[in-house]
């Protein structure tokens, strides 16, 4: 039990240090999710570590002596194990919060009259998705800023690229990634990269749409410099910087981006290796559990 | 996946909605039929530009002037204030922080321009 405890806390660590790479060298449908998957295990097995070295804390009732000499954890990890606990549950809940609560001003946007894609009178070049209900919709919203920035071409790819987030269901893989990174700060580079896995999977569906590599790359290209010089003339909060665009841009000025299937098996592998050890460290416990019961 | 890459484009009918209703408010005046399919670009057949012109306009998402055959339009613009005000709502809301929020490009700094410029000369010269 003492090693198999740790390892969900030690897959993490993997997981965030490899995040970067991998997720470049992923294919990146499957990839997005086989790291969500990841990640979301990752952090429920960090929660079931910190429980069971928490609840250790119990056994200092003297009758339980003998319990403790077969559990040799220290009272100070134990402590640490609920510290992490009661911090990522209060993350957790922040973060589901400010879930909700972006969901229903997104959906208030949904709302408004007019067809998939709702065109914004704004200046500023800017475009992104609103998911839909469970049964679809969902909208492309785009200001006019952006549309007066772009070719017919790059309209053509920037469309095509939001939709593709909407139908393959980005906005779920993305919530999970931003609930896991709460729970766990540690995965917070594995939910910048699952970002970047999405944007990757719009872009190649994007690809498809508009026919052409190089005009889905000019008009990320475009659009970037376009609200770039917009940011700097009128003082616009910098957004949130994903794994940068440019590095989208050279994906798809390589003719067919070398992704490695045989991650994907890594990053599956390594997962089930600490669902398998929280659960052999939950029978180990549960069976001293009984032990201290019996006696 | 099969197809990725393919040099032909494929669009839904969707995706042809978009398209021409972004290529209508791009424009700086109503546009007729033949002048979308032009702004447009690509290999759009005349009669499916019209086709669904005549599709938004049902929707009320186009308004059609002039005679008929002889037709301009332009976006209906209705929502599109209310909108903005909506959109700033969820961008200072918070949805800008992490990676909630589905959107095209992020803004870049200094050292991204740079790389991006440089991404783009290479494929330029080669």
């Amino acid at each position: 039990m003492t090693v198999a405890v740790y390892l969900p806390l030690l897959v993490c660590v993997v997981l965030a240090v490899s995040s970067r790479a991998v997720a470049k060298a992923l294919p990146p449908r499957a990839g997005l999710w086989t790291l969500t998957a990841a990640a979301v295990i990752a952090a429920a097995g960090t929660v079931w570590t910190c429980l069971l070295l928490g609840s250790l804390l119990v056994d200092d009732i003297p009758a339980f002596d003998a319990a403790e000499r077969l559990v040799p954890v220290h009272d100070a990890v134990s402590l640490v194990g609920v510290a992490i606990l009661g911090v990522g549950a209060v993350r957790s809940f922040l973060a589901l919060r400010r879930l909700v609560q972006a969901r229903r001003r997104l959906r208030r946007l949904g709302a408004l009259p007019g067809g998939e894609l709702l065109v914004v009178a704004d200046a500023r070049p800017d475009a992104f998705a609103v998911p839909g209900s469970r049964t679809g919709g969902g909208r492309v919203v785009v200001t006019q800023g952006m549309l007066r920035a772009l070719d017919a071409g790059q309209r053509r790819a920037l469309i095509a690229h939001e939709r593709a987030h909407l139908r393959a269901r980005h906005s779920v893989a993305l919530a999970l990634a931003e609930l896991a990174a709460a729970m766990n700060p540690l995965l917070v580079p594995v939910r910048r990269s699952i970002g970047f896995l999405c944007e990757r999977d719009a872009d190649e569906d994007a690809v498809v749409v508009a026919g052409s590599r190089r005009l889905v790359a000019q008009a990320l290209a475009a659009a970037a410099l376009a609200r770039s010089a917009s940011a700097a003339a009128s003082s616009l909060a910098p957004g949130f910087h994903q794994l940068s665009v440019a590095e989208r841009v050279s994906a798809l000025l390589t003719p067919e981006p070398v992704t490695h299937r045989r991650l994907l098996w890594a990053v599956g592998a390594m997962t089930l290796l600490a669902a398998g050890a929280a659960f052999d460290a939950t029978r180990d416990f549960a069976s001293i559990l009984v032990m201290l019961v019996a006696r | 996946m099969a197809g990725r890459g393919a040099a032909r484009s494929r669009r839904s009918a969707g995706q042809l909605e978009g398209e021409i209703l972004s290529a209508l408010w791009a424009a700086d005046g109503p546009m007729t039929a033949a002048e979308v399919q032009v702004a447009v670009g690509g290999d759009l057949a005349y009669n499916t530009v019209h086709t669904i012109l005549t599709r938004l306009h049902a929707k009320g998402q186009v308004h059609r002037l002039g005679p008929a055959g002889r037709s301009t339009y332009r976006p209906v613009k209705g929502a599109a204030e209310v909108a903005a005000e909506q959109m700033r709502a969820v961008l200072n809301g918070g949805a800008d922080r992490g990676e909630i929020l589905m959107r095209f490009v992020t803004t870049l700094d200094a050292a991204d321009e740079a790389a991006l410029r440089a991404a783009l000369d290479a494929e330029g010269s080669s």
